[in-house]
């Protein structure tokens, strides 16, 4: 529930507010919809009571979950990470999502991939921090920690660890900002592509 | 058609966790990739089968179920145009296109992928045993030599040599001689 309070504040931003409306996200959201499925499989992972109805009934919705989350909202996400709190992921979809740990109040777009560097680096998967807005058609690969407060820029390509409040640009990325502070990228659902949008 | 789908088959089979104890159907079932290149290759085999138009009909009606399948589940298109050597691995789902390009036999393929000619001109000739990365846009008439890699999120502007690693925007090489061997699962 508190999920689906965080996407009503991001998808309505300064518009009409009702209950009525948070049922119309809570519908329209796939991106609310692949987390929900998420959260079963986690579920189903951490507890290991096979007696229990409800464990088996968990693991039925995540099962089906998985194709339907490959189906509806186009998108993988491995169970097996954590995700601390409120977590927007996109949901126009094109999401393959693997990292080690996502923090709170982090925003992902589209068309994103997080996960194992497979050209010639170590294993490991990225950890990303809290606050991090993440624009569309980002690569994050490698055993790489994204600080909080970050901001990575579209088409990006991250594969070195990126400090704090940095701003971060390019294919490979360069830090292009520091002390860069991205309350303004995590207002809205609004994509930008480069500084000078962002200024204005 | 049998020729280059079983060494499809193979190639996932050597791709994925556990290469034993599986069998076809399960690894069908849970590879969409393999599901596109079902269709892509039963779509081949129809049209150089000048001798069995007998099964035409029914043979390109579940070409284009399919193929329709693929692309609204999954949104794998594989042209007819494009020519796919024996054994493609495609690994994640969503967003590939392949589309008048040569493909050559033993390459990797992974998610958002394009490879489609520009809007005049042949298309990319990619050689054997190519491992192409994550978001990778290859467009318009260039050729990767055989062996080669090119890193996630490249995009190739022009033509690649023999054996090398290339990544970025747009795609430089980064070092000369690297063998992918271990990443494509071959021997």
């Amino acid at each position: 529930m508190a999920d689906a309070r965080f996407y009503h504040g991001l998808a309505r931003a300064g518009k009409s507010d009702g209950p009525f409306r948070l049922l119309l996200t809570i519908f329209g959201n796939r991106g609310l919809w692949l987390l929900t499925f998420y959260r079963l499989a986690h579920f189903c992972l951490s507890r290991r009571d096979y007696r229990s109805p409800l464990w088996w009934l968990a693991r039925f919705l995540a099962m089906v979950g998985r194709p339907f989350a490959l189906v509806c909202c186009r998108s993988e996400v491995r169970s097996d990470c954590e995700i601390l709190g409120d977590v927007y992921l996109s949901n126009k979809g094109y999401l393959i999502c693997g990292p080690l740990r996502i923090g709170q109040r982090t925003i992902i777009h589209d068309h994103c991939t997080f996960g194992q560097a497979v050209v010639g680096r170590a294993d490991g998967r990225p950890v990303i921090g809290s606050d991090v807005w993440i624009g569309p058609d980002c690569i994050i690969a490698g055993p790489v920690s994204i600080g909080d407060g970050a901001a990575v820029l579209p088409h990006s390509f991250v594969t070195f660890d990126v400090p704090a409040k940095a701003l971060v640009k390019g294919n490979p990325a360069r830090i292009i900002r520091r002390d860069f502070d991205n309350s303004v990228l995590r207002a809205g659902l609004q994509i930008f592509d480069d500084i000078a949008d962002i200024r204005t | 058609m049998k020729g280059p789908f079983s060494h499809d088959l193979q190639r996932c089979a050597h791709q994925s966790a556990n290469p034993t104890g599986r069998s076809t159907l399960a690894m069908l079932a849970e590879n969409p990739g393999l599901q596109a290149l079902a269709a892509y290759r039963l779509g081949r085999w129809l049209l150089v089968s000048r001798k069995t138009w007998s099964i035409w009909p029914v043979g390109w009606l579940i070409y284009y179920l399919m193929s329709r399948y693929v692309r609204i589940v999954f949104d794998i298109r594989l042209h007819l145009s494009a020519d796919i050597g024996s054994g493609l691995y495609i690994g994640h789902f969503g967003g590939i296109l392949l589309r008048n390009c040569s493909v050559g036999s033993s390459c990797s393929i992974a998610h958002l992928v394009c490879i489609t000619p520009a809007a005049k001109g042949d298309g990319p000739v990619i050689e054997d045993r190519v491992w192409v990365g994550a978001h990778v846009h290859i467009v318009g008439n260039h050729r990767v030599g055989a062996g080669s890699t090119i890193g996630a999120g490249g995009v190739v502007t022009r033509d690649v040599p023999r054996g090398v690693l290339c990544m970025g925007n747009p795609a430089r090489i980064v070092q000369p001689g690297y063998d992918n061997r271990a990443i494509l699962g071959l021997k």
